[in-house]
């Protein structure tokens, strides 16, 4: 088990490199001079010279990147270069609200993802079912942008049941919440449904109910546990677009987390932040990946099987 | 575990940072004297002497205080300085300083605060970007943002409240300067104290002290008990950072803020909305949307026929009407209504298809023929601009016979790519630094300079413009800038579309708020009384 685990941080290592040379790559070819960004466009030319030679932007682009690679490892991002402030200190002010938007919005995706799914699979073909996957349907097809004004305009200007944006406590992550966990909830209810439908139609259920179990027995003991393994999966790459779906709701909510200073910092074309970003993430999506990966050997007896073979 | 640890860190905020603690519910609570209203970005700095960007201004003005400052009546009066007097050769300047103003640490304001605060805007260690627009006409400031110099000789401390400025030349406009925030008052000793981070906790002498700025969130200010002027009548201000224009909207008509901004978009629907149409204000900047017609980057331009073709080929009045709500005044010179010298009867190149067919047709171009393919350029993502470039264009193939094409750019490469002098054809705009005929005509038209990026050029506006910058007489000032404004409009340096005019939504119940041109003034005199 802790081979595979490192087997798989390893393999993690190439994917993180690739993405750092590209990200680093993009600020470096973007328009926009960080020492014209410091010292304004009609700065003394011996003064620029000075501030490029102490940025060590007058290096070979690959020096830069070694550079650049060797400080990142040990977690320094640079500075920003208008205001001066390490990076390292804005992502870890931002880190914390991401965190807790993400973690609010994927426990209202999984509960309602799941309880959506199941309905839908126990009431197959009947009207509950149809209405649980337009609802679903819904939920996958609207962006963030559009359901985020619909419900600022529904649940906060006309009805005033929520604040409309701020962290100004819990009530204002309600709606920011809720915004983001629509397309992960339908994702996991469509495939909670799927799973629950194929389960369903197992020997083993039909066994179950020969037993005479309950059918709130039969569908929690033995349906629910098989069916959500896939699910687990979802979850995953639900992880992914709550970190680019948090830049959206983030900037629209008002909450002062990873995504709006991403977008802050490419107002600004403060490109040290934005790498920092896209490497965050990435980590984030790895580790999180890996995660479910190791649930799915907990939960699955044939896959840890796997993991003693690999090992 | 996990929802514990999310829970707590909601409450908790930023638990890692070595800053002032950022999120707002760890504030102090809003009192009924508090005003809200958004910050449209983060602020980019605490810096007075290094701020370029208005949102920021608009921070600092409540926190700093300047030698001056600007009123209602759009007029340079007393502020840190009780009064001043002029040279008979117009270069020195001596302000006598208000007794007893204290900074917010409580340490008491000199003549010696303000050559400190000068020099260091001036330092090229302080990395200023507007130090050298703002304060170059000081004797000795160019040797000092050259590195030449640790001080700069036209700026003494003679006794403790007395300041002295020695100018290069006499510059009518250099008290319009001091009211940018580069020349304000700073605390030596909390920059000291405070290091690299001194701008977490900024000292100044201001209306208002800084009590909390969360990053991205939320800035906060309170009160200062001390103000030399009185306490302000509001115990706070609170400024949301709020990036997204539907959001600051939203939070107006659902009550949480007092003040915002307003798009013409939003702009059309709730004029005709009826619990929002009374709390709409209007208001004119001192700014100019214009088309720059680059004489270098594309040779037509340097035909005078071509250029006023180009005028006569633009009806402003309809694009104005459809693009932007009937809002913002026709420009028919280049100085905004409320700039010194702005003539409202002056008529400029008006809208005249046959007149532009005809002169385009003198140039060599009949009908548009041979004219080569053309790109108008302007800022992307600017909803207004776009309607209107495409309008604008449209009528130009209409008038002249000449297609022209429209290109968005990223607003930092548009930038590079105008001051490179690359861009043939853009559309801009231009905000007075101060309310100075002088930060249009001599910064903007004058040959050489470098936002003259229509690369214009006539002796004779060089010849006016250069006299009016030294002259005493205002009157004649006036004068001679009229004279030299008549000269660019009628050789069509560019193609002058409107003046900027700001849109706001106010709570009935804000109060004393105080309005100058150049925007709102410190909220000094703002209160709230009634529902809010």
């Amino acid at each position: 088990m802790a081979k595979y685990v490192l087997h798989r941080l390893l393999l993690a290592i190439p994917t993180l490199l690739v993405l750092s040379l590209i990200t680093f790559l993009l600020s470096a070819l973007a328009p926009g001079d960080p020492v014209a960004l410091r010292l304004g466009q009609h700065a003394d030319p011996a003064a620029r010279a000075r501030l490029r030679h102490e940025l060590g932007l007058d290096r070979p682009l690959h020096e830069q990147y070694f550079t650049y690679l060797g400080n990142a490892v040990r977690g320094d991002f640079g500075k920003t270069y208008r205001t001066e402030v390490p990076v390292r200190e804005i992502m870890s002010e931002g880190i914390p609200y991401t965190f807790t938007l993400a973690f609010w919005a994927m426990a209202v995706a999984v509960a309602a993802g799941i309880g959506f799914g199941v309905l839908a699979a126990v009431y197959q073909n009947t009207w509950v079912d149809r209405a649980a996957m337009v609802v679903t349907l819904i939920g996958v097809s609207i962006p963030a942008f559009v359901l985020a004004p619909l419900l600022i305009l529904l649940l906060a200007v006309r009805l005033g049941w929520l604040p409309v944006a701020g962290w100004e406590g819990p009530q204002y992550l309600i709606l920011p919440a809720l915004v983001l966990a629509g397309r992960p909830a339908a994702l996991i209810a469509r495939l909670t449904r799927t799973q629950m439908v194929e389960v369903l139609r197992q020997d083993y259920i039909r066994t179950a109910y020969a037993k005479g179990l309950t059918r709130g027995q039969v569908i929690r003991r033995h349906a629910l546990r098989n069916a959500l393994l896939p699910v687990l999966t979802v979850i995953g790459t639900a992880f992914g677009y709550l970190l680019t779906g948090s830049f959206v709701v983030e900037t629209i909510f008002a909450i002062p987390g990873v995504g709006m200073q991403s977008i802050s910092a490419i107002f600004e074309r403060e490109y040290l932040v934005i790498q920092a970003t896209v490497m965050l993430a990435a980590v984030g999506f790895v580790l999180v990946n890996l995660l479910v990966d190791l649930l799915y050997g907990i939960l699955d007896p044939r896959v840890r099987a796997g993991f003693r073979r690999k090992a | 575990m996990l929802a514990a640890l999310a829970a707590l860190t909601f409450l908790s905020g930023c638990a890692t940072s070595t800053r002032p603690k950022g999120d707002a519910n760890t504030g102090t609570t809003a009192s009924a004297q508090t005003l809200r209203y958004p910050l449209l970005t983060e602020p980019t700095t605490m810096d007075p002497a290094r701020v370029e960007d208005g949102p920021t201004i608009d921070v600092l003005q409540h926190l700093y205080d300047g030698l001056v400052q600007w009123n209602e009546k759009n007029e340079v009066v007393p502020n840190l300085a009780e009064s001043w007097t002029v040279s008979p050769d117009g270069r020195v300047y001596t302000f006598k300083l208000k007794q007893g103003v204290k900074f917010h640490n409580g340490d008491p304001v000199t003549a010696q605060d303000f050559v400190y605060s000068i020099n260091r805007a001036l330092d090229p260690k302080t990395q200023s970007t507007v130090a050298g627009t703002y304060l170059n006409d000081i004797l000795g400031a160019e040797d000092v943002l050259a590195g030449k110099a640790q001080t700069a000789k036209g700026v003494e401390a003679v006794g403790d409240h007395t300041l002295r400025i020695t100018l290069d030349q006499p510059k009518a406009y250099f008290l319009s300067k001091l009211t940018y925030p580069t020349a304000y008052a700073v605390s030596r000793r909390a920059i000291e104290e405070g290091g690299d981070r001194w701008t977490e906790k900024p000292v100044g002498t201001g209306p208002f002290i800084l009590d909390q700025w969360a990053h991205h969130s939320m800035v906060r200010l309170r009160a200062n008990p001390d103000y030399h002027e009185g306490r302000p009548k509001l115990d706070g201000i609170e400024r949301p950072i709020l990036l997204d224009t539907r959001t600051r909207h939203s939070k107006f008509e659902n009550g949480e803020l007092h003040m915002t901004d307003v798009t013409m978009g939003d702009y059309d629907r709730d004029k005709n909305d009826p619990k929002l149409k009374d709390n709409l204000k209007i208001y004119p900047r001192p700014a100019i949307f214009y088309v720059s017609m680059n004489q270098k980057a594309f040779p037509p331009f340097q035909k005078k026929q071509v250029r006023q073709a180009f005028n006569h080929a633009v009806d402003k009045d309809t694009l104005i009407r459809v693009a932007m709500r009937d809002v913002p005044k026709r420009a028919n010179g280049i100085l905004p209504p409320g700039i010194p010298g702005y003539d409202p009867n002056l008529k400029g190149l008006e809208y005249n298809p046959e007149k532009a067919r005809q002169l385009l047709a003198e140039a060599g171009y009949p009908g548009g023929k041979g004219f080569p393919a053309l790109t108008l350029t302007f800022r992307e993502k600017q909803a207004d601009m776009r309607r209107f470039a495409e309008a604008m264009a449209d009528q130009l193939e209409k008038n002249l016979g000449i297609q022209v094409s429209l290109r968005e750019m990223e607003w930092g490469s548009f930038l590079d790519a105008r001051n490179k002098g690359e861009l043939p054809f853009y559309y801009l705009r231009w905000m007075a630094d101060y309310l100075d005929p002088q930060d249009f005509l001599s910064i903007m038209l004058r040959t050489g300079t470098s936002e003259n990026g229509a690369n214009y050029s006539n002796p004779e506006f060089d010849r006016l413009v250069d006299q009016a910058d030294v002259m005493q007489d205002p009157q004649k000032r006036i004068e001679l800038y009229r004279k030299a404004e008549r000269i660019a409009v009628d050789d069509a340096a560019w193609i002058p579309l409107y003046f900027q005019t700001d849109v706001e939504l106010w709570n009935p119940a804000v109060k004393g708020v105080r309005e100058s041109l150049m925007g709102h003034l410190p909220h000094k005199q703002t209160y709230l009384d009634g529902p809010n």
